[in-house]
């Protein structure tokens, strides 16, 4: 077990380390150089020519990189274009509320996902099916911000049982930060369901058709026992796959319901590193992000093997 | 046209053609048709309810609504059609010089692919619109290149997978040259998938463009799209949420028609669930 999660973390090294290539080249490809993109053209050169020397512009790229990365590892995500302040507090500070948000969207996709994705897939072709996979694709072609919206209006201003906007961190007020969570967790739960019941049900589909399956109900087993001895077991091994749909489209969804919504999170400093064209920043951002959805997957698939010897034994 | 009656023949799909149809229709004709302007602006109707001269009311300048949401179904659209063409275009590319060359070439583009997949989609398309400026073209640039990693890699997974198989080897050995068998034997393979494919991408575009939009990074105002009309909603969400959720139906109707007919596609043309595609390929 131990090898296999190393075998896996040693795995996740190259991505992580072509991911920092990826996001070192993004900022190489504005024309110019970011220094002149921050400025504009017709700033004084002499200012641009300080600003280049101090993120270190005017050095070779392979020693921009070298140096660039070397800070990165030691916690130094660099300083951002427009606060001037160090970037890796700032977004430190916003990872929590991010990641409460997604860990309470993650509660409520597969509350909602998993039953109706077994369901879907076990009476396939049959009306509860296309009940469920019909409502699936209405949700598929919902924002994450309109669904947001409608909930908005409807729990917090005409019924008002719930705060419309705000955040508050959960260690302080535990009762209060869950108040707050409901709503933008809710939507982003719905974002992601749809995508999860299309995962689900297909995987059950396959499950159905595999000859154990027929082979239980010949012998009389009834829907019950197939469903929790058979369907359930066999689900078991699409579990990452689920867990990373869930993390892509928690992560994306995420930006446009912290905007709705108020919630102090890395999208709302996305959106305003964007507006403001700080490349420090952005830099830094994709790499959590990059971070946030690489190390998730990890933890999943160690805890898939953790459960399911066929895959450590493999 | 075989392909296309077997689609039609899925009744949920010829629902999904007819309501997508319909949408393009007004599209097309609707910002001839009405002789109302989206832009004029009325500061004394501002926030008006439905009324005969406004049929879904009016906006915080006094824009009608329901003339934006038809001037901006042809934005929306127009993005969303543009932009699934660029990522089938770039996934298409990528994804059949993979598969089709190997080696070197596979090992390399399937590496960068993988790195696009730690970073979702939509933070990708933001990514890109940081570096270019909001706009409707930075929109289109922005989401088909995100696309097209994801594209990149089913192609090249089904191209692998139609390589191998023995008619392909026959036209190799008759003496086909490499640009004859892309054409005649691997091409046709995966047209299927990709169909299913870029109809989901048309999907996506759509639902992205609206996101894009309400966060501001999308269409830049005066002009009308679905997404742009979000955000005009978004300061007033409060006093008139509709501004906000009106072009989100539009929307959700419009991707809920691409879907229907993806699925139809899906289920009529994919060859493991239709025998009679068999011959084809």
């Amino acid at each position: 077990m131990a090898r296999y999660a190393l075998q896996r973390i040693l795995l996740a090294l190259p991505l992580l380390f072509g991911l920092s290539l990826l996001v070192f080249a993004y900022v190489r490809i504005i024309p110019g150089d970011p220094v002149t993109a921050m400025l504009g053209v017709q700033s004084n050169p002499e200012l641009v020519a300080r600003l280049r020397a101090q993120y270190g512009f005017d050095k070779p790229i392979l020693d921009q990189y070298l140096l660039w990365l070397g800070n990165i590892l030691h916690g130094d995500f660099g300083i951002s274009f427009r606060s001037r302040q160090a970037v890796g507090p700032l977004i430190i500070d916003r990872i929590p509320a991010t990641l409460q948000l997604m860990l309470g969207g993650m509660l409520v996709a597969l509350v909602i996902a998993i039953p109706a994705g077994i369901r879907a897939g076990m009476r396939y072709r049959k009306r509860s099916d296309s009940v469920i996979s019909t409502v699936t694709l209405v949700g598929l072609g919902s924002p994450g911000f309109w669904l947001g919206t409608f909930l908005m209006v409807i729990f917090a201003l005409v019924l008002k049982v719930l705060p419309s906007q705000g955040y508050e961190p959960f260690l302080r007020d535990p009762v209060k930060s869950t108040q707050y969570m409901i709503l933008p967790a809710v939507a982003i739960g719905l974002v992601a369901a749809p995508f999860l019941i299309r995962v689900v049900r297909s995987a059950v589909i396959e499950i159905m058709k595999e000859p154990f399956v027929p082979y239980a109900d010949a012998r009389g087993l009834g829907e019950r026992i197939i469903f929790w001895r058979y369907i359930i077991r066999n689900l078991l091994p699409q579990f990452v796959v689920v867990l990373g749909v869930l993390v892509g489209v928690l992560l994306a969804g995420s930006v446009a319901i912290e905007a709705l919504f108020n919630w102090p999170g890395m999208g709302r400093i996305f959106i305003g590193a964007v507006t403001e064209r700080d490349y420090a920043m952005l830099q830094a951002l994709i790499l959590v992000y990059g971070l946030i959805f690489v190390v998730i997957n990890l933890i999943a698939e160690i805890a898939q093997a953790a459960l399911d010897p066929r895959i450590r034994l493999k | 046209m075989n392909a296309f009656r077997r689609v039609w023949a899925v009744r949920s799909a010829r629902l999904g053609i007819i309501l997508a149809l319909l949408l393009v229709g007004i599209a097309v004709l609707g910002p001839v048709l009405l002789r109302t302007d989206p832009n004029a602006i009325d500061v004394r109707a501002r926030f008006a309810g439905p009324s005969l001269a406004h049929p879904l009311g009016t906006d915080d300048l006094g824009r009608d609504t329901f003339t934006r949401l038809v001037h901006g179904s042809r934005m929306s659209l127009y993005i969303a059609a543009v932009s699934a063409l660029l990522g089938t275009a770039l996934g298409v590319s990528i994804g059949v010089l993979s598969g089709f060359l190997g080696g070197w070439v596979d090992i390399t583009g399937m590496r960068i692919v993988d790195l696009f997949f730690a970073i979702p989609t939509l933070l990708v398309a933001i990514g890109i619109v940081a570096l270019f400026g909001p706009s409707a073209t930075t929109t289109i640039l922005a989401l088909g290149i995100a696309y097209a990693p994801l594209y990149a890699r089913l192609v090249r997974g089904a191209v692998v997978g139609v390589r191998g198989r023995t008619y392909v080897d026959a036209s190799r050995v008759i003496g086909a040259s490499g640009w004859r068998l892309l054409r005649t034997d691997i091409l046709p393979g995966i047209l299927p998938i990709a169909l299913v494919q870029s109809t989901a991408l048309l999907g996506f575009a759509l639902v992205d463009e609206a996101s894009l939009g309400f966060l501001g990074l999308g269409v830049q105002p005066p002009d009308a799209s679905w997404g742009a009309m979000t955000n005009a909603g978004r300061q007033f969400i409060f006093q008139a949420p509709w501004l906000t959720l009106i072009p989100g139906v539009a929307v959700i109707i419009a991707v809920f028609a691409i879907n229907l007919i993806g699925d139809g596609m899906r289920d009529a043309l994919d060859p493991r669930t239709s025998q009679r595609v068999g011959d084809a390929g």
